[in-house]
């Protein structure tokens, strides 16, 4: 997607003293890749503790909430940092990444692997054993796993890719 | 001199060749890499936060590492594995960066310090 108004905007964003700053400081890009990756590497050693849990291959003498509680706060607390270092990547290189479809894909799939998170999260707030009372629960809170760990595998790779189409 | 000869050997095998050569193969190698080292990180920190007593305090460490090692040793090996076939598609150059060769000698630490658990 690539439309003139988005043009504009990053013709505009890249002339903004904080993108130049950005641009021309050398140690600023790979701090914030490197912020970046390992705030990443949280989000998916969590990710991968709840799903595997899920799927009822891992700890599967503690309860299915349990897991979900000490796991989630790494998630949600992560995000925010993932945003912010995100952001500064976009702000010092808006072409490269705002009008890249990889990019645009990496979004659309981390907006599908929040829903996907909050598809098994809300019904456990609501109920603790929401997930393991029905053997058709216990299904479907697989499904929910694999297609998690997709998605997020999904947006590691389209992170990588990211750099393979450079439009700028 | 031997070392040369050894990476200019290792860069001409054909697997080195087609992910040199191919459009496709070395960002697919290379995210598999980065995948793997966020698995290896996040789970590791698993770990290492029950070890400081941070986190996971109601498990038992034995059933955590049991639990959480063979994650990390696992995505440890696909590591490994897709670093080695970076490495190999351009070994003459790689193995002059200065940085890459603090990283090669720095997971000698990591790996002993796992050595505890197994």
């Amino acid at each position: 997607m690539r439309t003139q108004s988005l043009d504009q905007f990053c013709a505009w964003l890249e002339q903004t003293p904080l993108s130049q700053t950005i641009q021309t400081t050398a140690w600023i890009v790979p701090t914030v890749q490197t912020v970046h990756i390992l705030a990443i590497a949280a989000v998916m050693g969590s990710v991968l503790m709840i799903d595997l849990r899920l799927l009822g291959i891992l700890a599967r003498e503690q309860s299915l909430a349990r897991v979900s509680e000490r796991f989630r706060p790494f998630i949600w607390w992560t995000l925010p940092i993932l945003l912010a270092t995100g952001m500064l990547m976009i702000i010092g290189e808006p072409v490269r990444s705002l009008e890249n479809p990889i990019f645009q894909l990496k979004m659309a799939l981390l907006i599908a692997a929040i829903a996907a998170t909050l598809s098994y999260q809300i019904p456990l707030g609501r109920d603790r054993a929401f997930w393991e009372v029905t053997s058709s629960r216990r299904g479907v809170a697989r499904v929910i796993a694999i297609v998690s760990l997709l998605l997020w595998v999904g947006i590691v790779f389209a992170g990588r890719w990211i750099a393979y189409f450079d439009n700028s | 001199m031997e070392l040369d000869a050894l990476l200019r050997s290792l860069e001409a095998t054909s697997i080195a060749t087609a992910i040199r050569e191919n459009d496709f193969l070395f960002p697919w190698v290379e995210s598999v890499h980065v995948l793997a080292i966020t698995l290896v990180v996040g789970s590791i920190a698993i770990i290492d936060l029950r070890l400081l007593g941070l986190a996971s305090l109601d498990r038992a460490l034995t059933r955590l590492t049991a639990n959480v090692l063979p994650c990390t040793w696992t995505a440890f090996a696909v590591a490994a594995i897709s670093g080695a076939l970076l490495f190999a598609s351009n070994a003459t150059v790689t193995h002059t960066i200065p940085i890459f060769r603090q990283s090669s000698s720095f997971w000698h630490s990591p790996v002993s310090t796992w050595r505890c658990f197994i």
